[in-house]
């Protein structure tokens, strides 16, 4: 069992986001094949003779298998926008699948770089490299006024969006979101399910991002924005012991069982995996569970989905996907 | 984009016409809208249909018109900032409360996009680098050769 590092009981992946635009060329809902074509190169040689290039990819769009792109997506590492895009596209890659920049997506450049649980200092460093690396052969689109601009005004200014996602099983099994919400929206912040529709969120995953970009600097949107996730955390944790307080004997029983059919079962759906994972891993923060790791289960919640299964396991047929998945979950299980 | 009509400025306007129920757009310059004749031009062999005409600002770049920057909320390119510049405004202000970006330390302006320094603000900078390097008969020469473009520019 690990310890809880970053929040990683209940954060599990940090994400910092800046987007820019290249002076002079239509942004890409406006852009020719040819300019995109330019954006393309003129990013991917931003990176020229520099030792960081080595551990980057260049994936077009138009080159990547359906698949593929679908595997991306469910690892968040692209948009379903960036999938669909209708000028040429591409995403640019590391090796540890931490920094991932998105060309010619709504905005010409979306950097994006990642950290494990709640880590926003780790991501933004990284991220403000990237873009000082870009900046030194690329003239971006800015007002005096209005600072970075960006395709939808929601981004403009400093073109940072910061974003944590939240397991939150306990705050998810009350029923009641909507005051999250709320909160949310008071806080300058956003929260929206990660699966499912609406607020009704299935694994009890969610996005808290700072919806405010412009007008405040890049230090305070951080730590606004730490100070959310922080005090969300503290509420699901929270809500978690009165729980276990109130409810102590069906609390345990359906996360014991969860864990008897994770453990035990031959075949597990990826919705069923995701609600199963949840619930082991709300017995392991209430202390229902023991020696379970968290993050280890979690993370490999993403490798199950139906695209990436398929792209690692090669052709399976459904029934046999299901299988595999439950084989997956089964030897993480045995190794934590 | 060029006008359609005059084919040498920027259009800036998109002209729509609906004759009989028919839409039709151009785009054309500022110059050329203004124009009263574009009207019976396009018009006047079926002068007698029911007619409609609409002028709708545009941006002269991507050609993005106030009404599709309203239905969608997004812009084309970043001269729709100054095109639209009033409507991206209030849009700023009422999604961030405000339309003015607090630049970062690091964000100082490269030097390619520097204004040009006139030639005596130069001096001045040399001046100012020889006082620190304590080079003072150099000082001394900038200072009267400053003093003698003041002269010269209040003449
Ligand atoms: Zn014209
Ligand atoms: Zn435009």
């Amino acid at each position: 069992m690990s310890a809880v590092h970053n929040e990683n009981d209940i954060a599990v992946t940090t994400r910092i986001r800046i987007a820019r635009n290249i002076k002079s060329i239509p942004y890409p809902r406006k852009m020719t094949a040819a300019q995109a074509e330019n954006v393309i190169k003129a990013v991917w040689d931003a990176f020229d003779n520099l030792p960081i290039k080595s551990t980057l990819t260049l994936y077009r769009m138009d080159e990547l298998s359906s698949l593929e792109k679908k595997s991306m997506v469910e690892r968040h590492l692209i948009s379903t926008e960036l999938e669909n895009s209708k000028v040429p596209s591409a995403v640019i890659i590391n090796g540890d699948e931490t920094i991932c920049i998105m060309i010619n997506e709504e905005d010409h450049i979306r950097i994006q770089v990642f950290s494990e649980g709640l880590d926003t200092k780790t991501a933004y460093d990284s991220a403000r490299k990237i873009e000082a690396v870009l900046s030194e052969t690329i003239t971006f689109d800015k007002d005096e006024e209005f600072g970075y601009l960006t395709t939808c005004p929601t981004n403009a200014g400093t073109g940072l969006r910061a974003s944590v996602m939240l397991h939150l099983p306990a705050i998810n099994s009350t029923k009641n979101v909507s005051p999250l919400l709320k909160w949310a929206a008071n806080l300058g912040m956003t929260v929206r399910g990660l699966y499912g529709e609406g607020s009704k969120a299935s694994g009890a995953l969610f996005q808290l991002s700072n919806q405010i970009t412009l007008g405040i600097s890049e230090e305070e949107i951080i730590s606004r924005f730490n100070a959310a996730a922080c005090s969300l955390i503290s509420e699901e944790r929270r809500i978690c012991a009165d729980l276990f307080e109130r409810n102590k004997y069906d609390l345990s029983d359906k996360c014991l069982r969860s864990l008897g059919i994770l453990k035990n079962a031959y075949m597990i759906s990826s919705n069923e995996a995701m609600n199963l994972v949840s619930n082991v891993c709300l017995g392991a923060n209430s202390g229902i569970i023991k020696n379970i790791d968290n993050n280890a289960l979690r993370k490999s919640l993403f490798t199950v989905m139906p695209a990436t299964l398929l792209k690692n396991e090669g052709n399976l047929k459904e029934r046999d996907r299901d299988v595999k998945r439950a084989q997956i979950l089964q030897s993480v299980l045995a190794d934590s | 984009m060029l006008c359609e009509k005059c084919g040498k400025n920027n259009a800036t306007v998109l002209y729509t016409q609906i004759i009989n129920g028919q839409k039709s757009t151009l785009h054309i310059c500022s110059a050329c809208a203004a124009q009263e004749s574009i009207f019976e031009n396009f018009g006047s062999l079926l002068s007698f249909s029911p007619r409609e005409e609409f002028s709708v600002k545009m941006c002269p770049v991507c050609s993005t018109t106030l009404s599709e920057f309203s239905k969608t909320g997004r812009l084309g390119c970043g001269e729709c900032y100054k095109t639209f510049r009033k409507n991206a405004d209030a849009m700023l202000k009422k999604i961030h409360g405000t339309s003015k970006h607090i630049a970062e330390k690091k964000e100082e302006t490269p030097l390619k996009e520097e204004k040009p320094k006139s030639e005596i603000e130069a001096l001045k900078d040399k001046l100012k680098a020889a006082i620190e390097e304590e080079n003072f008969e150099e000082a001394a020469r900038l200072r009267d050769a400053i003093r003698e473009m003041e002269k010269g520019d209040e003449k």
